[in-house]
């Protein structure tokens, strides 16, 4: 019929259908144009923005020392600044810190390495103290030991008692010497045996 | 023991010379931060003798 000339319900209906697909391979196209678009204007504002934040820190310095030099007494002065803004600007460059971020993320390095040695110089101070205890126990253990072997020869229990009292102190310390020696050699990373 | 207690003495001093380094680094990064706060602030200020 549509062969014809005479409209049909089909053939309107098929129409239709080619027109919405038409519409809508328009519209997806000029959506993916959008979008490539957005695209392009978001990595032009990261482009600006990187740019900005790069100059931004350089900028702030200049104005900081263009200030300083629009004050300054004496040519003297105006030397000083100019070789502490080059200084400060070498710095900067030697330390590749071009943008605040970068300002930021240098201080918050150094935070980091100054953290990490003071834990390491702590843990080391730890171990110094361990060591020390260790051999102020392995002294007195040496030294006292004669005493102990002097006071375990007396035969007779009273007058071991008597020479137990006599030196208390010092087989105090002997015990103590003694039993954090034991206790050291448990842990190998205290105290290596010794063979 | 003796031996590891030079040795750990050893590497705290050497840490703690190379911590001179990290010092001098934290001022002049305090004193860029105070240039910038001071670039920020309205108000020109005064040249002034550089700092000892």
């Amino acid at each position: 019929m549509e062969a014809k000339g005479i409209e049909t319900e089909k053939g309107k209906l098929n129409r239709w259908i080619r027109n919405v697909n038409r519409s809508f391979a328009n519209l997806k196209a000029k959506l993916a144009a959008l979008l490539e678009a957005l695209d392009a204007i978001i990595e032009e504002q990261r482009k600006a923005q990187a740019k900005f934040e790069a100059e931004n820190i350089a900028t702030l310095l200049n104005t900081y020392y263009r200030r300083r030099n629009a004050g300054a007494y004496s040519s003297k002065a105006r030397t000083n600044n100019l070789q502490e803004e080059i200084d400060t600007f070498e710095y900067l460059q030697a330390k590749g810190i071009n943008t605040l971020d970068d300002l930021k993320d240098a201080v918050q390095q150094l935070c980091e390495r100054v953290t990490d040695k003071q834990t390491t110089i702590r843990d080391r101070q730890t171990r110094i103290k361990e060591i020390d205890d260790l051999l102020t126990y392995v002294e007195n253990y040496k030294r006292l030991k004669p005493l102990y072997d002097e006071m375990n020869g007396i035969r007779w229990p009273k007058k071991r008692e008597k020479f137990r009292q006599d030196h208390e102190g010092e087989l105090k310390l002997f015990y103590l010497a003694r039993r954090k020696l034991n206790e050291a050699r448990q842990e190998t990373s205290l105290f290596p045996s010794q063979h | 023991m003796k031996k590891e207690r030079e040795e750990l003495i050893a590497a705290n001093k050497s840490d703690y010379a190379s911590l001179k380094n990290e010092r001098t680094e934290f001022l002049k990064l305090q004193k860029i931060k105070a240039n910038l706060e001071s670039a920020l602030r309205t108000e020109p200020e005064r040249s002034r003798e550089p700092d000892r």
